[in-house]
């Protein structure tokens, strides 16, 4: 019986993968559990394991092709077997979804209809089926509709002046918002040129849609840096988060000579991986809060706030390409010395793209630190889902007043970005007030 | 030596008007304007749009005397002394170039009675004096005068323009008018309605030849009721001008000869710009064949910190647009964000009666850019203010893109319609389409419930038809 290789979802904002290469060539043996692609997420190269043995009967998508998650894009079947190659997976997929999709497209003002995805089946064996797709056909998962939109927005937010702010009226002529409503022009992503900055007809046969931006025309002074996914990644998920989650900053100064000093103690007794860094105290102490304001420890669900019973622990870890965010699940259950030995192995593993799918997902609230680049203080952008971030600055020594003295004392400057949707001000701050208290009293984060 | 943030050559509507919104927004102002040339308010003032709408009253008032007996009055010995249109005229100029001079102090601005003359960057030497100032920027707003053709001499004997006959304090028994455009038709509409005979000469194919030809068609209705003759499609061959009167010599449409003899002439053939004697070519501010200066859409001439508004740009030669030009630049200028101008969106008026008034393309040029034309057309005859009022010639006219409903232009021939031609600038402006002036209420019993039918009409079905 046939078996369908399907493109994986690595990750819960994966929307598709890139075959690298294929390890197999259709008509090879494969044995169940071996690898037999590999592609490319957002995050890390991965294999992908035979779920069935048998024969690699076809490859529906070649190398360097974007797959949307839950593609076909192989079948393995007996020998010998005769493989009807799926009218498909793919085909039902987008129908199923073009509901879904459709209403999407609707409400972003696109006209057209959604055409649902041709396969071609391959007549002779070794043909390649291909997708062709409409112009305007839904092949895109709602996300990806409603991200292009975003990415629409913010590019023509950086092109020039943010168009409007949220909420302000939306000024037209009575032409232009005719001429809008038959083209379906999204009046309200369309800067407006006229008196006060009303939109008015040329305007609205002035707007390109997503495309705009984008046109951006090099000339001979420029190199072009093609996108890796990893890029295109941080620039989709940030862009959203800080457009969708209203961001806003608390900092406290931490005094962390007790710390230090506590961190020197330890590592004298600790050895190798279990050697505790200033981060690792604060993933822990951040692990504790997170227990203490589980308020904190929540995610924004539209129609309503999530609060988690795992206390995962991102922290971000800067690779030559970008960034990942490999988790420290359970942090809270975690010793300082399990800490260490998991950061260490997710930091170095990141770096070698080696991380599992598993091991970048499912944070709850993220650190990230810059102090190693004599950072004073920054802020960061929320990871999504997460509805928290910490920025922790270097440990800088300096001249602080205790008990009317001015006294040298290790500070180090932590601001926390919150979601304004699921955390207020307040909390925030009695948050990271709890976090202070735990990293100037070290001795808590063993108790 | 005077320094200046700006300096505007030229007290005009173009001028004037620039100077005192530079002073409002706090620039250091002087105007030049030699009183000898035209004085306060230009052109427009002295012996344009003002002085002529003052006559142009009187002639109408003549006009309704003449016709009382329509309301049932009975009037006998009428006189017109036309000298005293003149007079009245001349004192509304005065009054309104006072009321420049009032603004011009109450806004704090020099006003410098000389020629003024280019005399390298931001600098103007003044003469005769011979006095130099300086200015940041420089405005030049010198505007235009008639154009005068056939070797003729605008004497104010025999051949007058418009200068001369505004100053003309009596009438002949009978006037040649060489154009038929504003000026021509306003002022042939004054000379017949005061017993002068006036034939009309028209190089084009009718009257108001810029104007949509249903509103030329409609104007020659109108004129021939009046007694006005005309003729178009001519082209004068040369005119003998002598001391008693002048022959017009030219070649009818339909190819033959035939000369015209009148004791006096009014030439009113269009404009040519007041740019000479300023010092361009020496500063190199680039002109136009014709003389016009070149401007960009901000009125910036070749050369930084030198401007150009008004008819010496040539691009409209309407007092509202030099103005518009002005305001335009000179908040540029202050660094304000000002909204450039739409010269596809420049009304126009003539004053005869019925009046004229348009903005926007005419029905055949709308056509000839490839629009997919609709009109909208009502008479004023069912309109009962029109009838109240007893002149119910005359329609509107909307010419609209069939797909949107966008107004491309509105045509207006009937009574009062230069008054109604601000809700067109309007509606234009605001890019309202026929629709929206369809779902405005217009109050009744008003002559403007006719531009709303006419709207109706290009979307729909009118109600009083």
């Amino acid at each position: 019986m046939a078996t369908n290789v399907l493109m994986p979802k690595m990750g819960y904002d994966m929307t598709e993968g890139k075959i690298l290469r294929w390890l197999k060539q259709e008509g090879d043996a494969v044995t169940k559990g071996e690898p037999i692609a590999e592609i490319q997420t957002d995050k890390v190269n991965i294999e992908i394991e035979a779920f069935a043995g048998g024969v690699l009967a076809r490859i529906l998508h070649g190398a360097d092709e974007d797959v949307p998650v839950g593609e076909v894009i192989g079948i393995i079947a007996e020998p010998g077997e005769k493989v009807e190659v799926p009218a498909g997976s793919a085909g039902k997929r987008t129908a199923a979804e073009t509901g879904v999709i459709g209403g999407t497209m609707n409400e972003a003002g696109s006209g057209e209809g959604g055409e649902a995805v041709a396969f071609e089946a391959g007549a002779g064996s070794g043909a390649k089926a291909h997708a062709t797709v409409a112009p305007g056909a839904c092949i895109e998962e709602p996300s990806r509709v409603a991200q292009a939109n975003a990415d629409a927005r913010q590019a023509a937010a950086g092109a020039q002046a943010p168009v409007r702010g949220e909420g302000e009226r939306v000024k037209a002529s009575p032409l232009a918002k005719k001429i809008a409503a038959d083209q379906g022009v999204p009046l309200a992503e369309v800067p407006g040129t006229g008196p006060g900055g009303r939109i008015v007809k040329r305007d609205v046969e002035g707007y390109k849609p997503v495309a705009q931006p984008a046109a951006f025309v090099p000339t001979a002074a420029v190199t072009e840096v093609p996108l890796t996914r990893m890029r295109q990644a941080i620039a989709r998920r940030l862009s959203e988060s800080k457009q969708t989650a209203p961001h806003f900053y608390v900092t406290k100064a931490i005094d962390m000579t007790e710390a230090l000093a506590f961190r020197a103690q330890v590592n004298q007794t600790l050895t190798g991986a279990q050697k505790v860094s200033v981060n690792d105290m604060v993933i822990k102490a951040v692990a504790k809060a997170l227990k203490a304001f589980p308020n904190v420890n929540a995610s924004w669900a539209e129609d309503k706030i999530v609060q988690h019973d795992r206390i995962s622990v991102g922290m971000a870890v800067a690779l030559p390409e970008g960034l990942v965010v490999p988790v420290i699940n359970d942090a809270y259950g975690k010793t300082l010395s399990q800490i260490a030995e998991t950061a260490k192995d997710l930091a170095s593993r990141a770096k070698e793209n080696r991380l599992r799918p598993d091991e970048f997902s499912g944070g709850t609230c993220t650190v990230s630190n810059l102090g190693m680049f004599d950072v004073e203080s920054f802020t960061a952008i929320i990871n999504p889902p997460e509805s928290a971030i910490l920025a922790v600055g270097s440990t800088i020594k300096e001249p602080v007043v205790r008990n009317d003295e001015v006294v040298v004392r290790s500070m180090m400057r932590i601001t926390i970005s919150s979601d304004h949707r699921v955390i207020d001000g307040a909390l925030a701050a009695q948050f990271l007030g709890e976090v202070k208290r735990l990293l100037e009293s070290p001795l808590l984060l063993v108790v | 030596m005077s320094q200046y943030d700006v300096v505007v050559i030229g007290a005009g509507p173009g001028g004037y008007v620039t100077a005192i919104r530079a002073a409002q927004l706090g620039l250091k102002t002087a105007v030049i304007e030699d009183s000898k040339i035209a004085g306060l308010g230009g052109v427009c003032n002295q012996w344009g749009c003002i002085p002529s709408k003052a006559v142009l009253k009187n002639a109408t008032v003549l006009h309704t005397i003449k016709h009382a007996d329509k309301f049932g009055i009975a009037v006998e010995g009428v006189t017109a002394d036309y000298s005293k249109a003149i007079d009245r005229s001349k004192k509304i100029v005065d009054t309104q170039a006072k009321g420049v001079g009032f603004l011009f102090r109450k806004n704090k601005i020099d006003l410098i009675e000389e020629r003024g003359r280019l005399a390298g960057k931001g600098k103007i030497k003044l003469e005769p004096s011979g006095k130099e100032i300086t200015a940041k920027h420089i405005i030049l707003a010198t505007g235009s005068r008639p154009r005068v053709f056939f070797d003729m001499k605008a004497d104010g004997k025999v051949v007058f323009t418009a200068k001369e006959f505004l100053s003309m304090r009596d009438l002949p028994a009978s006037m040649i008018v060489l154009g038929a455009g504003a000026i021509g038709m306003e002022f042939a509409y004054v000379l017949q309605n005061y017993g002068c005979q006036v034939t009309i000469i028209e190089m084009a194919d009718r009257l108001l030849p810029k104007e949509d030809p249903e509103i030329s068609a409609e104007i020659e209705k109108a004129f021939k009721k009046l007694g006005v003759k005309f003729h178009t499609q001519c082209k004068v061959e040369k005119v003998d001008q002598k001391a008693d009167g002048v022959t017009v010599h030219v070649t009818m449409a339909d190819g033959s000869k035939q000369t015209f003899e009148a004791p006096r002439l009014l030439s009113a053939t269009g404009i040519t710009p007041n740019s000479q004697n300023l010092g361009l070519e020496e500063t190199g501010v680039k002109t136009s064949p014709q003389g016009f200066v070149e401007v960009d859409e901000w009125m910036r001439t070749s050369v930084t910190g030198i401007y150009a508004i008004g008819d010496v740009t040539g691009k409209f030669p309407l007092a509202h647009v030099a103005s518009a030009q002005g305001i335009a630049c000179i908040e540029k200028i202050a660094g304000h964000h000002p909204q450039p101008l739409d010269y596809g969106k420049m009304p126009s008026a003539t004053y005869c009666e019925p009046q004229v008034a348009s903005i926007g393309l005419t029905e055949p040029d709308a056509k000839a850019k490839g629009y997919d034309v609709k009109v909208g057309k009502f008479p004023f005859r069912p309109n009962g203010k029109a009838q109240g009022i007893g002149e119910i010639d005359g329609f509107i006219k909307f010419v609209v893109d069939a797909k949107y409903g966008e107004i491309l232009g509105i045509h207006m021939v009937g009574p009062e319609v230069t008054e109604i031609l601000g809700e067109a600038s309007l509606a234009m402006n605001l890019e309202a389409t026929a629709e929206e002036v369809d779902v405005t209420v217009h109050a009744h019993p008003t002559l403007s419930e006719v531009f709303k039918e006419a709207a109706l009409a290009a979307v729909g079905q009118p109600i009083h038809m």
